[in-house]
């Protein structure tokens, strides 16, 4: 891994776009970011690029112009109410994830930032018992096709949009007996958070009363899943709202609050798109650029992202495994990392395990959805530390542990060949183990913190890797080069198979495969990596 | 409890220094006679498959029948790897035979040379530093181990044998992860506070287990020592002051913290110290930290270390030379071991093995070195029936490489030591080694009561039946007396399932049916909680 030494490296202010080398390093962070852990063929394509820019904007205009797939028949047959259906919109997220990039990234963001639950809608008996799954899936596709138009529309579309409106209980808003739930959160969670970035407050309680007001009057028809605006439970008196007097409706607040509050609105926005893609200390300095240039393209989200996933800042080495994963990020990025597909019967395992630690896709806690993606608390602690705790990451490794030696419904121990073959060459150990921990560590493997082996290498003193042979090489070319963590990384790999006995065969169809204990050797030394701290990062 | 030693020999001896040489040879006899004595039960059967030592202990054997649960029993088990291949037959020399000085012509050890253990074999001078363990009877010396149709690689070889299979055999699992899991059956459902084994060096396949890896590994002693000084593997400070390092420092802060055995490990290594000294040797450190987490009352059962460097093709040397210091080295070690943990008695609990994946070529070759051979001895050290088990080979009957045949299989030494050493039941050790090996008689079964008839009647649970099951099986236990009893069925994650009885029970056997239609296959577990104690099985449903 090409790394600038700590003293060199600039503390980039703005959104200058990066123009310095296009290597490996700076491919893998954008990977990681935009998709869910680094996949070889996904980190070969975008390493191709000419440039960061050339890779930002492919990928994202990519997302842009995704077509999606076709929906599912249960979806098209009627409405469902059927919790098997509503897994179905989760594993269908699952495999987006693992085989998607960056559009799933941004269902991602949204569906934490627009949070919904599902388990909130088949709860209630007022609410959408016999048709909750297909809401749910209406609302992915909702996020699918406008996560990366307007800010504006989109927040206007949600607001709109029938699992939310059952959700925030905006179904149960009429003239005379404003409910606040939809109201507040529009301000709060979903368009300006309740104070600008200097502190001050963005709104009154007064004002979340008249949006209540103004936002009155919506339904939903289950047999289409389309919400509909019902004039008859419509507020339609005049609200004051940010200093504002007229007889405002949802569209009316909408366009009030991004009007009367758009710096709010963008710096808002911006920060919480900072600290989901960068880093969770947000930088104020840059997020105030962002937000400057949101405006200036009139909240087109595409543009925000390109913007950001370009610059010099975003591939400052300093956030190159800054973030904590999420659960999600977590095995799916080890599905990625080791081209493992989610079988039903694993992804089933995986929503079980979530669903255990409370983490279960399209499920979030609470209306602020999940901490780990959100901003900094009051008190500066960074969101992305509710991801771990002493039962939570214990849970990660033998979660990840189970899937390696098939302890699950699927029941297939992991075999390494393939993505030996993929990542490195198979026979060669010293190589093998660095490229394997480098494949799936976002850190510079020189600050993982790999164990330290005394013992020397098993096998002939004589033949050790050091050693030079006839022609006057060392037997393993570079060996005085290598690296500590290299060394240790492929004593750890290696344990009492000595350098030279390592190797791989080829059956009589011409794959490669390995003997047993040399598999057995890799999903111990992978067992190994994906317990140490540093795998926990992105 | 271990009361078995009263046979030793008296300690002090005089003339008991281990030198070489003429001067010593009277004491040298005395050994010999003893010697000959523990290797009677073989030498009356002859060789071939009677591999057994002296015939197992009747009395002994009927105290199998009351096996202590695992909090009773504080044994320990250290296994020493000696990575490479040992050359076995410069290791214990058989200095009588000709064929051996034939085949060797630089490397062999003299009659006069080597130290002898009886008129026929002796060991390295370099394992001087072992005569007090021999002398006092506290080390046994088990000649030609191996296995059918050896494997002379070093990674399949060190495979077969922390594995314990045959060599036809792939097994993912260690015989040591095996045991463990058999004898902690509640492993999953409620996994122990402190490590079920701890490696320090050494092929991490010994603690492999269905449920992967059962042991914690440390790099070596420095690494043990910066685990307690940060309070865990992973240093918190030393980490960049930027973005990345913070989120590592928490994360390595977690990590810490979620360490299930942090707590067990540090009070055992605060609760002790090393009560005497220790060469200067990478070895000779890692076992100093095994000494230390015993005495300091970790409930470990099985340690491994490691020395590598056997692999000796070039210029391996005779008295000195490359394999005299790794079998010095080895012998310093042990004995340095032994010498700390007799300093508070504790020398009674501890059972050390060597093991190697090989032995070496017969055929000194061309660069006054050894290639990788078959079969070659075990040393095991501490509270043993001293002696020397099994017939070195004759250096006649060799296998197509020209290597000595295998006479005792490597897995009647796990046995024995299932068996004995750790009080498993003979059906449990046959489970856990896949097969039926003889019990070598070298360590004395655990005793639980000198009064007949005094051992506790104890609740038993059964096997469940049939086992695979497809949808529904009964459970089976005995109770020695009324009492509240529950029956809980739990997937492997420790996730209840359900509660099959929960009420009072009459003493006698009981059977319980219970019905996994709704269930996914596999593995699950079965617990009894009974007022005379709990227990836990697997049970498997193959649907």
């Amino acid at each position: 891994m090409t790394s600038t030494p700590l003293a060199k490296r600039k503390q980039s202010t703005g959104l200058t776009p990066y123009t310095d080398n296009w290597g490996k390093a700076q491919a893998s962070h954008l990977v990681r970011r935009t998709h869910f852990g680094n996949k070889i063929s996904d980190l070969n394509r975008v390493r191709a690029f000419a440039s960061a820019t050339e890779a930002a904007e492919t990928l994202v205009d990519e997302a842009v112009n995704a077509v999606l797939p076709d929906d599912p028949s249960w979806y098209t047959n009627g409405t469902s109410g059927n919790v098997l259906d509503m897994y179905d919109v989760q594993f269908q997220r699952m495999d987006n994830m693992y085989n998607g990039g960056f559009l799933e990234r941004m269902v991602l963001f949204w569906s934490n930032h627009f949070a919904v639950s599902y388990q909130n809608m088949n709860d209630l008996p007022g609410k959408a018992p016999n048709s909750y799954s297909s809401h749910m899936y209406k609302y992915v596709k909702l996020l699918q096709t406008d996560g990366l138009g307007d800010f504006r529309e989109l927040v206007r579309s949600v607001s709109k949009n029938s699992a939310m409106v059952y959700y925030l209980n905006n179904y149960n808003n009429e003239a005379g007996q404003p409910n606040e739930d939809f109201a507040r959160e529009l301000l709060e969670l979903f368009a300006l958070g309740p104070n600008d970035k200097d502190g001050n407050t963005n709104y009154t309680e007064n004002d979340v009363a008249e949006v209540a007001r103004a936002v009155t009057g919506w339904r939903v028809n289950d047999a289409n899943l389309a919400s509909f605006f019902d004039e008859d439970r419509f507020d339609s008196g005049e609200k004051t709202i940010l200093g504002q007097t007229a007889s405002y409706d949802l569209d009316g607040v909408v366009d009030l609050v991004f009007s009367q509050r758009e710096a709010e609105a963008a710096w808002f926005i911006c920060n919480k798109i900072y600290v989901f893609f960068v880093s969770a200390e947000p930088d104020a300095t840059v997020v105030q650029t962002m937000a400057e240039y949101c405006i200036s393209v009139n909240f087109d989200l595409a543009a925000v992202l390109k913007n950001l996933l370009s610059s010099a800042h975003f591939y400052d080495e300093r956030f190159m495994g800054c973030r904590i994963k999420s659960p999600i990020e977590s095995f799916i990025s080890f599905f990625r990392q080791f081209e493992i597909i989610p079988s039903d019967d694993i992804k089933e395992y995986i929503r079980v395990e979530m669903q255990g630690l409370n983490e279960e896709l399209l499920r979030p806690d609470t209306v602020f959805g999940w901490s780990g993606y959100n901003p900094p608390d009051s008190d500066g602690t960074p969101g992305h530390y509710a991801w771990l705790n002493t039962n939570l990451m214990p849970a990660r490794w033998s979660i990840i542990s189970d899937l390696i030696y098939g302890n699950n419904d699927d029941g297939d121990v992991y075999d390494p060949i393939r993505i030996a073959g993929k990542v490195s060459d198979p026979l060669n150990p010293f190589s093998l183990a660095e490229d394997i921990a480098e494949h799936i560590l976002a850190l510079p493997l020189n600050q993982v913190g790999i164990r330290e082996v005394e013992e020397d290498f098993a096998g002939n003193p004589d033949l050790h890797p050091g050693n030079i042979n006839n022609q006057g090489n060392e037997y393993v070319p570079g060996y005085s080069e290598f690296p500590e963590y290299k060394i240790n990384l492929t004593k750890i790999l290696l344990g009492e198979i000595p350098w030279y006995e390592w190797t791989a065969n080829t059956d009589n169809d011409g794959n490669l495969y390995y003997e047993d204990y040399f598999a057995e050797a890799l999903r111990q030394y992978i067992s190994y990596l994906i317990q140490l701290p540093a795998y926990q990062l992105i | 409890m271990c009361n078995h030693h009263n046979h030793k020999p008296t300690k002090n001896r005089h003339g008991a220094s281990l030198e070489h040489g003429e001067a010593h040879t009277q004491d040298h006899q005395s050994w010999t006679r003893r010697s000959f004595l523990s290797t009677l039960g073989i030498g009356a059967l002859g060789s071939g498959l009677m591999l057994g030592g002296i015939p197992v202990n009747a009395m002994a054997r009927t105290k199998f029948l009351n096996r202590l649960s695992a909090a009773e029993n504080d044994r320990i088990l250290i296994l020493i790897q000696l990575s490479g291949g040992n050359d076995g037959l410069n290791t214990v020399i058989p200095f009588e035979n000709d064929v051996y000085y034939q085949k060797r012509p630089t490397i062999a050890i003299t009659k006069e040379q080597s130290i002898q253990l009886n008129d026929e074999i002796g060991i390295h001078p370099a394992m001087a530093s072992l005569e007090p363990l021999w002398g006092n009877g506290n080390m046994a010396v088990f000649n030609n181990v191996g296995y059918e149709d050896p494997n002379r690689s070093h990674a399949r070889a060190t495979d077969i044998w922390t594995s314990g299979s045959s060599s036809n055999m792939n097994v993912g699992t260690g015989w040591a992860g095996r045991y463990l899991l058999e004898d902690n059956p509640d492993y999953i459902a409620n996994p122990p506070e402190y490590p079920l084994g701890v490696r320090i060096g050494g092929s991490a396949t010994l603690f492999q287990s269905e449920f992967g890896n059962l042991g914690v590994t440390f790099g070596g002693a420095s690494q043990f020592a910066q685990f307690l000084e940060q309070g865990g593997f992973y240093s918190e400070e030393d980490v960049p002051a930027n973005e990345f390092g913070r989120s590592l420092s928490f994360a390595r802060k977690v990590a810490n913290s979620s360490f299930r055995y942090l707590e067990s490990i540090q009070n055992a290594a605060d609760n002790s110290t090393n009560l005497s000294e220790y060469p200067d040797s990478g070895l000779a450190r890692s076992l100093s930290v095994v000494a230390r987490l015993v005495r300091g009352g970790l409930p470990t059962k099985v340690f491994l270390v490691s020395r590598g460097g056997f692999d000796t093709h070039n210029n391996q040397g005779g008295i000195e030379g490359g394999h005299a210091n790794l079998l010095a080295d080895i012998a310093n070690s042990v004995q340095a071991l032994y010498a700390d943990l007799e300093a508070d008695g504790l020398q009674d609990r501890v059972l050390t093995m060597t093991f190697s994946e090989f032995g070496r070529t017969l055929d000194e070759n061309s660069s006054q070195g050894t290639d990788h051979g078959s079969s070659a001895p075990v040393m095991v050290f501490g509270p043993v029936n001293g002696g020397i088990y099994g017939e070195h080979a004759n250096l006649i009957d060799l296998d197509n490489s020209g290597d000595p045949v295998y006479e005792m299989d490597y897995r009647s030494i796990y046995s024995s030591i299932l068996t004995s050493w750790f009080g498993l039941e003979i059906d449990d050790t046959e489970t856990v080694l896949q097969g039926e090996f003889e019990d070598l008689g070298f360590v004395n079964a655990l005793a639980t009561s000198n009064e007949p008839g005094s051992a506790p009647i104890s609740f038993t649970l059964h096997q469940n039946y049939p086992n695979p099951f497809n949808p529904s099986t009964n459970i089976s236990f005995v109770l020695p007396d009324a009492g509240a009893v529950k029956v809980s069925v739990y997937d492997i994650k420790g996730s209840l399932i359900e509660v099959l009885t929960d009420r009072t029970l009459r003493a006698g056997e009981h059977t319980i049916a219970f019905d996994a239609r709704n269930l996914a296959s596999g593995t699950y577990i079965y617990r009894l909680d009974t007022p005379f104690g709990s227990t836990s099985r697997k049970m498997t449903l193959l649907k």
